[in-house]
């Protein structure tokens, strides 16, 4: 057994079943919270738990995976640029909508730390969570949060996105593809933008700025912050 | 153009950003300066779409699969909120929610003003 479980294919061969049966039950269930990502980390996390399979051997494997997680943002530069005329028609509303949706996460955290008296080490953590997560967590060791901490909340943060992310377009985008772009990419990173792939081009395109624009955003209002609002 | 020198081109890029983040006095990961020299360089025309098309298509296709282990990553992280769980889903869930509720308006509203001025 131990022969099977250290070696890298292992994790490889978990990470690919996983989101095959993901896929799966998605296609079967037809609801949107049997999403893929969702599955696939919930089989995940119940094989290594079941049969206590430390971390480190599911990580062996799946690292080769994690390392692509630079170069697939890299080539989110490619639909932007195939939707280069719609970015400078309406500038104004990206960077607009990004910097709003940035604030509005901070402030929303805040509010609701203070609702369930969580610490304030945890809130310094969960403020960036809307970020990706190459961002989040330098930028919450920086302000002296915990960066795991952050990481989790990122993840929680996508995965949750994602899920709802049917209502959510249902409700406050209907039909504009800019809007349910900038919003999905500005309010769960990467995994709102996964979604956004399978809605359109100009959802994908879109979506894969508000990464870059939100992430930016959240940069300069967390430096602004520190120097005026010296609280950790 | 081959596989191998498309994915030369991505992958270099992705080194050079790597760098200049490694520079810069704030944290600003390479990944999104990737992005934007991609864009940079296919707007000045130095890259063409085609030259990156393979890695292009290969990672945007499966963008799902190349996040699902950074999110398995939360059960190393899960002793640290054991005592809070349900607060901590709770506030993401209605952040996310709020956060998008709020850009997705703001986006609409700009949008709307300014196709009024143009009018106007």
């Amino acid at each position: 057994m131990e022969a099977i479980l250290s070696s890298p294919i292992f994790g490889l061969f978990l990470c690919f079943i996983s989101y095959e049966i993901g896929l799966l039950c998605y296609k079967k269930l037809k609801t949107p919270f049997a999403h893929p990502m969702l599955i696939a980390v919930i089989i995940i996390i119940a094989v290594l738990t079941y049969f206590s399979i430390p971390y480190a051997y599911f990580e062996n494997g799946a690292k080769f995976i994690s390392v692509l997680l630079g170069p697939v943002t890299a080539v989110l530069a490619v639909n932007i640029y195939k939707q280069v005329e719609l970015l400078k028609q309406n500038a104004l509303p990206i960077i607009l909508g990004c910097s709003v949706g940035s604030i509005t996460s901070m402030v929303c955290v805040i509010a609701l730390c203070k609702l369930f008296n969580i610490e304030d080490v945890i809130t310094a953590s969960l403020f960036t969570k809307s970020v990706t997560s190459a961002i989040a967590i330098p930028l919450t060791e920086q302000s002296g949060g915990f960066g795991s901490i952050a990481a989790a909340a990122v993840m929680c943060t996508g995965i949750s996105g994602a899920v709802l992310s049917p209502y959510l377009i249902k409700i406050f985008t209907r039909k504009s593809g800019l809007a349910t772009g900038i919003a999905l990419g500005t309010s769960s990173h990467a995994l709102g933008t996964a979604v956004a792939f399978e809605l359109g081009e100009v959802e994908a395109a879109m979506s894969g700025l508000a990464i870059g624009v939100t992430g930016l955003a959240t940069v300069l209002i967390l430096q602004i912050v520190y120097i005026f609002v010296p609280f950790y | 153009m081959n596989a191998a020198l498309q994915f030369s081109i991505i992958f270099g890029i992705c080194l050079f950003s790597e760098w200049i983040s490694s520079l810069l006095p704030v944290p600003f990961p390479g990944s999104v300066i990737a992005m934007l020299v991609v864009f940079l360089l296919l707007s000045i025309k130095l890259l063409k779409v085609e030259s990156i098309e393979t890695p292009t298509k290969l990672l945007t296709g499966n963008m799902g699969i190349i996040f699902l282990p950074a999110s398995v990553g939360i059960i190393e992280y899960f002793h640290l909120v054991k005592g809070i769980v349900l607060q901590f889903a709770i506030i993401c869930v209605i952040a996310t929610v709020v956060t998008f509720a709020m850009t997705a308006m703001t986006v609409r509203v700009t949008c709307h003003l300014m196709n009024k001025n143009k009018g106007a």
